[in-house]
């Protein structure tokens, strides 16, 4: 048996992201059941947008989390790829022009840099993509971040401050006694413990339901296609405007929508794969993506840019994104039983929100004032079904 | 489009499968990336004892008119980039081919032998070889030497010879904890002197003429001469190994070193000799990624070349309509892969009802099958029977 | 390299045609690969790896493994090894070649 102040339930960027942050002042353990690093932020893209953000309270928190990032290759003391390549999200279509405009305006007057292009401005900055596009808004505040690095970096930078990463290691039962949690069993031993983050992601409904508590959390799943390694030829990251729709709309609001909730997101990585994304579709925990998908995204990619079309898909990878319903993750106390946090859901916004998410469970966990403006829209009884 | 049959590697196995089944009256493609139909078979150029030189490119050519005539629909240059049930090929250029049955006849890919500058270009597989200067007729090299002794390396150095090109040896590779079975020269020995009476063709049994002799086996390997025999004027080194390949934009020098009765490298006796061309024979396993990707039931048989999709003594695979033959079933001759096609073929063409006594029919392409192992007097792998009866034992455990 | 007269394959008879390897005129045969005819052709570098700049030529010889990948008429990518050759083709080898 082990001893802990916190346990730490999910090795993705926000687990590690916790860990790191609790382990300053706490002993912590972090349970991951595969290898850190392994499920959602293995398979996700590198951007961090802040334009794609919905004006208003979204937009305010991932400014907080891309403050942070801003020192957090130094402060963590590894390597991430953090960096401020800008983004560009490209209006395919005459008919999203208005809709972006107006978009734009919202955003500006949030206090994000980001203005609206024109055809020419467009393919100045990004010559790959095709000329019957409509234009595009680019925001030199849009980052990027390797995922793989950035779960593995914060992994490594709690270890330092004498965290316990336990990988392989698969929570099978949570322990409460008289409303409060006393300890986690894991098929590898227990561990005794008042506090549990549950930072399962995709998952996180069936570790709350260990505890007796009730959440929903659903797996969205996300394609992204993969190519070989090609010589530069994507500026920063990019979105289409259909990515903007299927992300905050449903997809009934649109009509002649693409299938399967494809929208474009497009990027580079140091080695010189394109990411070239992706699909949200509910189909449960199926890793099996039918080829109508692949073809899809790879179709959809190819019409916006054309310069994809001769270039080689060496694999695919698929995602589970926790999905709440509101675009939002929920960091918040259970209200069934003392000592569980929630700190889940972020859907595709987990590597934008990773690093202020370790914060703000920090202040929820120490009663910091300092963070409740955070929180308070973050909290569960939001979701609750009336 | 919708086939009775899709087959997956235009090689003597797919081929033949195509050919059968569209002969009883079955819709049938075959799909190969290689633009030349004939898989293995393009290089294969070798004398047998009774019938005269067996010349792979024109048995492809011959079951490729086959193919032709029987209107198959032939995708060459195609890759398969994934199959889904129930099921659905789907190509790289865009078709999109449905069906009920598939083969997957994906043949044999060659492992590797990683000697020290194995990446230089000018070292290259003994397959490769084999296509470059039977199919091709360019030469892979002017001089050349051969790492590991087997049957198929034994046959190409002799082909190589034949076309005008120098093999200045065939060696041993560097002794390797993973290499134990190809780098130990008394175990050579022995599978060299196995080849002797069932050598397919001269070279071959004379190779293993010449180890059978019975003062090399009496004294076993450590006697076995340093500076090698020649075979038809090939050096064979059983106890010389290549530990190194040198040379800055493409393969310049080998070095070698004696090998001690051990099996361990006299480093004394190093040397270093020219070349322009390596060729690495390490024998063959089964390319089996597609029938993973479908999820076909695997099992690991050392003794049939690596991992082999499990299938039913009608050569359907774990996954309903899914069949193999060939290679990807164990690595032996094409002779016994042109008769695991036709059964494949037929037991599809019996599904599909076109067969009135498909039962009797299936028994005989089986019987053909056993007849073909027989007669194959090449024996790559040294344990094949042994490596069959596992396939058959793990297939009756499951079912 | 090449086997004009083989004793048991015969002369060669196929038709010549033109191919452009790294910006330079050379000969080929109808229906041979492009790793055959730069072969042909003394050419044995067909690619060089990206940390290192080694170069690489034919390996395998049947698409597996990769290493002689080349551009060919602005496609990346193309597997010399398994591509047939055509008139006005123009190659080039693939990566960045040490300075």
């Amino acid at each position: 048996m082990e001893i802990a102040d916190a346990v730490v339930i999910g090795g993705g960027v926000i687990g590690t992201s916790i860990a790191y942050r609790l382990a300053e002042d706490r002993n912590v353990i972090l349970i991951e059941k595969g290898e850190v690093g392994s499920g959602t932020s293995g398979a996700c893209d590198k951007a961090i947008f802040l334009q794609s953000k919905q004006p208003g309270f979204p937009v305010r928190l991932a400014k907080a989390s891309k403050e942070i990032y801003e020192n957090l290759q130094a402060e963590l003391e590894e390597p991430i790829e953090f960096k401020k390549g800008g983004g560009m999200i490209v209006i395919e279509k005459e008919a999203h022009l208005d809709f972006m405009k107006e978009f734009v305006k919202k955003q500006y007057k949030a206090g994000i840099d980001v203005n609206l292009l024109d055809r020419k401005e467009t393919l100045a900055i990004q010559p790959a993509l095709s000329e019957t596009i409509a234009g595009s808004t680019f925001s030199t505040e849009d980052a990027e971040v390797n995922p793989l690095l950035l779960s593995q970096a914060f992994a490594a930078a709690a270890k330092r401050r004498g965290a316990s990463i336990q990988t392989y290691t698969e929570v099978t039962g949570i322990k409460t006694q008289d409303g409060k949690i006393t300890g986690v069993q894991t098929n590898q031993g227990y561990i005794a413990t008042e506090l549990v983050i549950n930072a399962a992601g995709p998952f996180a409904s069936q570790i709350a339901e260990m505890a007796g508590v009730g959440l929903t959390i659903m797996p969205r799943r996300g394609v992204i296609l993969i190519s070989e390694k090609v010589e530069p030829m994507i500026n920063g990251n990019i979105l289409c405007s259909q990515y903007m729709a299927s992300k905050h709309f449903t997809s009934k609001s649109e009509k002649n929508a693409p299938s399967y909730g494809i929208g474009l997101s497009l990027g580079q990585t140091e080695s010189g794969n394109l990411l070239i994304g992706g699909s949200r579709e509910f189909k449960g925990y199926d890793r099996k993506v039918e080829p109508h998908v692949l073809s899809a995204i790879a179709a959809h990619a190819c019409r916006i840019a054309p310069a994809l079309n001769k270039i080689k898909i060496i694999r695919s990878m698929v995602g589970f994104r926790p999905y709440t319903g509101d675009g939002l993750p929920i960091i918040d106390w259970a209200r069934e039983v003392d000592g569980f946090v929630v700190a889940a859901g972020h859907e595709g916004d987990g590597i934008a929100l990773a690093p202020i998410t370790g914060k703000l469970v920090t202040g929820l966990v120490n009663n910091d004032s300092k963070s409740s403006d955070l929180l308070e829209p973050l909290k569960m009884d939001r979701l609750q079904v009336v | 489009m919708k086939y009775d049959l899709v087959v997956i590697g235009a090689g003597p196995a797919g081929m033949s499968a195509a050919i059968k089944a569209a002969s009883h009256g079955a819709t049938v493609a075959i799909v190969d990336e290689n633009p030349a139909a004939g898989g293995k078979l393009l290089g294969q150029l070798y004398k047998e004892p009774k019938t005269g030189w067996w010349i792979g490119r024109e048995v492809a050519k011959s079951l490729e008119e086959k193919v032709k005539r029987l209107g198959i629909d032939y995708f060459p240059e195609n890759e398969v980039w994934a199959i889904f049930p129930q099921w659905k090929v789907l190509l790289n250029h865009g078709e999109e081919l449905h069906t009920d049955y598939i083969l997957l006849a994906t043949g044999a890919a060659e492992k590797a032998i990683p000697v020290p500058g194995w990446t230089i270009p000018g070292v290259m597989s003994i397959g490769a070889a084999q296509v470059l200067n039977n199919f091709h007729r360019v030469n892979p090299g002017k001089r050349i030497a051969i790492i590991g002794i087997d049957a198929l390396s034994l046959t190409v150095a002799n082909e190589l010879k034949l076309s005008g090109a120098q093999v200045i040896g065939i060696y041993l590779p560097p002794p390797d904890d993973f290499l134990d079975r190809i780098s130990n020269p008394q175990q050579m020995i022995a599978y060299l002197s196995s080849l002797a009476d069932a050598a397919p063709n001269h070279f071959l049994k004379f190779a293993g003429k010449v180890t059978q002799n019975e003062f090399i086996q009496k004294v076993s390997a450590a006697f076995y001469p340093y500076r090698g025999m020649k075979i038809w004027g090939i050096p064979l080194f059983l106890r010389k190994s290549i530990l190194e390949i040198e040379g800055d934009k493409q393969a310049e020098q080998i070095k070698i070193a004696k090998i001690s009765r051990d099996g361990l490298p006299e480093m004394e006796s190093v040397k270093t000799i020219q070349v322009d061309c390596v060729c690495i024979s390490g024998g063959l396993y089964p390319l089996s990624e597609l029938a993973s990707a479908a999820g076909c039931e695997f099992a690991y048989i050392n003794e049939l070349g690596g991992h082999i999709p499990l299938h039913s003594q009608e050569m359907e695979t774990t996954q309903t309509g899914i069949f193999v033959a060939g290679n990807i079933t164990g690595i032996e001759g094409a002779k016994i892969a042109m008769a695991q096609g036709e059964l494949a073929g037929t037991v599809v063409s019996d599904r599909l009802g076109l067969l009135k006594s498909g039962t009797a029919i299936i028994k005989k392409a089986q019987a053909r099958v056993e007849k073909a192992r027989e007669n194959a007097l090449i024996k790559f792998q040294p344990d094949i029977e042994k490596g069959r009866e596992l396939a058959v034992q793990f297939w009756d455990e499951r079912t | 390299m090449r086997i004009k007269k083989h004793p048991i394959l015969g002369k060669l008879e196929e038709k010549e045609i033109n191919i452009t390897f790294n910006g330079r005129e050379f000969a080929a045969l109808e229906g041979e690969s492009i790793a055959a005819a730069l072969l042909a052709n003394h050419i044995r570098i067909l690619s060089y790896t990206e940390k290192r700049q080694e170069p690489r030529g034919i390996y395998c010889g049947i698409g597996h493994c990769y290493e002689c990948r080349v551009t060919v008429d602005g496609e990346r990518s193309v597997r010399a090894c398994i591509t047939t050759v055509k008139d006005g083709m123009r190659i080039e080898s693939q990566g960045e070649s040490p300075k």
